[in-house]
């Protein structure tokens, strides 16, 4: 094997290949290196007598995590239901001529960020162009129905460039009531970002003639024409408050700032019908501790050799039903996600790994409704107190607590993050109430880096369900 | 028969890397040593690569990758691609520098450990677009790395059952 002697440009030029696979890898050529590392899960036995020292630690941590499971997901399962509750409307002239059918967020569609797919509780009556609202907010329009999975419909979101839709701003006197005349405009797509935004988003305004108006409540206000009936049932959602901001050079810009995060935080959505569209919709069941829908996996080993990572290798691999991107739990307890994926074996990233992604869920303390906090990202864990470090950009609206101080919350995952079920416990913290980009710190139950027995999301009584409807 | 005894040390050799890499990953966990543990693989790497055959090298720095992989969570490409530009920069070397004397060893395994640490914290931060590589907590591991080298580098050559891969002339 004279690699290196007589064939050494030819190796490098394949170091350089394999350099740049790794990046951005192929999965035909990831299979193929799958090959060659399969002895991984055998070497990983190989060395299990290091842990028996400390097998009666791990199985007391398994324990302790158990015997909170269950009040753990007796609290997330209320929570979760309160929030599917929060997404309908609540003034009553919404709720009047129109069906409601529930549905939620379930990732954002493939190479379209103003695009959501929704999975909703029955497709019954839902056809393109129906509105989506959450609770008494405007947020789009259906797209179309998925050929593919029979609960699933595609939303195109008012964020989207080529999105129109009538609306009108008004004034607000200072006790918050309406006054003065009614503007007529059209908004879709995003405004012009300026400097101090730090990635906050804005909608945007297409030929406004405001008269003056600088600030007001800005709702949709579809008109009554004789192809717009299904639009119509959109009338009277909000869509924000009208800003006006001075940007370089002197020049105003209007805007409208959404109290809704429309990058990552639209969890629990409805889908508005005419009424004679069918039934009353039920709101989907949370799915999320049904045992059916995860795969006992073993971690074989305790950490990771490369000390800036927090990972461990799973016992089970794409042969066992694990797939990239998957919640890994125990009880209520998030403990990661899948990373790279092998025929026999599987990477667990950790929460304390750098890149993690997470939709998250927060209970705040006093409040009984959760808020939809949207993404967080892990920065890693610090060594010196445990606590896990997230980057959170703050798009809604928070109250902070007496004195400007922050607001402590339990955090839970929540939807739009494919593989992850919504409802399982992260940790807790103090959460800042500006609108900006932000480190936060979770404290996370010590315990749940010890466990060895987890389980991995698979979905899989999801899927039976679906293709058991599908045959019916 | 000389052919059954090499194979048996390769087999070995997998064995020493999978244990090596076992302790180091609980050394990682542990309070004590945290960032600052030495890459105790990238010594065995360097101390065997100091005395193999030349022809050997290739398959050493597959083993050693394989080793890494079963305690690590970096993608298996990215840890073989190190390993092996570890093997090609050795093969550079070694007409310029003695890679068995104690010092060079000490040395290209401190390079070693921060070079590969550092590529694989290059890509995951690639694949994943989160946060900046952390340069400055590599540099420990770099350091007690090159320390460890020196200090037990030239005994881990001489683990039990890896004699038949020893070679004088390199």
């Amino acid at each position: 094997m004279r690699v290196l002697g007589r064939r050494r440009s030819t190796y490098l030029v394949l170091l350089i290949l394999c350099a740049v696979l790794s990046v951005w890898p192929i999965p035909l050529v990831h299979r193929a290196i799958d090959l060659l590392f399969v002895p991984t899960r055998i070497i990983a036995e190989l060395v299990a007598p290091l842990s028996w020292a400390r097998s009666s630690d791990v199985r007391a941590a398994e324990v302790s995590i158990d015997r909170v499971a269950r009040d753990v997901r007796g609290s997330a399962a209320r929570l979760l239901s309160e929030e599917q509750l929060s997404a309908m409307p609540t003034r009553p002239e919404l709720l009047i001529g129109r069906r409601r059918i529930h549905g939620e967020v379930i990732r954002r569609s493939r190479g379209n960020l103003d695009a959501i797919e929704v999975r909703v509780s029955t497709t019954e009556g839902i056809v393109p162009d129906l509105p989506v609202v959450t609770g008494d907010h405007y947020i789009g329009r259906v797209l179309r129905l998925d050929t593919n999975d029979p609960s699933l419909i595609h939303v195109g979101l008012v964020t989207g460039a080529d999105f129109c839709v009538s609306v009108a701003a008004t004034a607000l006197d200072w006790r918050g009531e309406p006054k003065g005349q009614d503007v007529p405009f059209v908004v879709g797509g995003l405004a012009q970002e300026i400097g101090e935004d730090d990635g906050q988003l804005h909608l945007a305004l297409h030929n406004p003639i405001l008269r003056g108006l600088e600030e007001g409540r800005v709702f949709v206000s579809e008109p009554a024409t004789f192809d717009s009936e299904l639009a119509q049932l959109s009338r009277g959602f909000l869509i924000g408050e009208l800003q006006t901001v001075i940007v370089k050079g002197g020049s105003k810009l209007q805007r409208i700032q959404s109290p809704l995060d429309f990058k990552s935080g639209l969890f629990q959505v409805i889908v508005l019908t005419p009424e004679d569209g069918g039934a009353e919709a039920r709101l989907l069941e949370l799915d999320t501790f049904v045992d059916g829908n995860w795969v006992a996996a073993r971690a074989m080993t305790r950490g990771d050799v490369t000390p800036t990572r927090e990972g461990r290798r799973l016992s089970k691999g794409a042969l066992g039903g694990v797939e990239t991107g998957r919640a890994v739990a125990l009880g209520a307890h998030l403990i990661g996600r899948v990373g790279e994926v092998s025929s026999l074996t599987a990477d667990l990233q950790g929460l304390g790994d750098p890149g993690v992604r997470l939709a998250v869920l927060a209970k705040i303390d006093g409040e009984s409704v959760p808020r939809p906090m949207g993404e967080i990202v892990s920065l890693g864990r610090d060594r010196e107190d445990g606590t896990l470090r997230f980057r959170w950009t703050c798009r809604i609206d928070l109250q902070a607590g007496p004195r400007g101080a922050p607001l402590r919350a339990e955090l839970y995952t929540g939807s739009g993050e494919d593989g992850v079920p919504r409802g399982l416990y992260i940790g807790l913290s103090d959460l800042p109430t500006q609108r900006d980009t932000h480190e936060i710190r979770v404290y996370q139950d010590p315990e749940v880096r010890d466990l060895s027995h987890l389980f991995v999301w698979t979905g899989a009584a999801r899927a039976r369900s679906l293709v058991a409807e599908g045959e019916q | 028969m000389k052919s059954y005894s090499r194979f048996l040390a390769w087999l070995l050799v997998v064995l020493w890397f999978a244990w090596i890499h076992a302790l180091q990953e609980r050394m990682t966990v542990s309070e004590t040593f945290a960032l600052a543990t030495p890459d105790l693989g990238m010594v065995l790497f360097i101390g065997l690569l100091g005395v193999v055959k030349k022809d050997d090298v290739f398959l050493l720095a597959i083993l050693a990758a394989i080793g890494r992989k079963s305690f690590s969570i970096d993608p298996s490409l990215a840890i073989l691609c190190g390993f092996l530009s570890l093997a090609w920069l050795a093969s550079v070397l070694r007409h310029m520098v003695e890679l068995s004397s104690p010092l060079w060893r000490g040395v290209l395994t401190a390079v070693g450990a921060c070079g590969l640490a550092f590529w694989l914290e290059i890509v995951r931060f690639l694949r994943s677009a989160s946060s900046m590589p952390n340069i400055e907590a590599l540099l420990p591991v770099a350091f007690t790395s090159g320390l460890t080298a020196l200090a037990i580098g030239g005994f881990v050559i001489y683990l039990p059952g890896l004699s038949p891969l020893r070679h004088k002339e390199w």
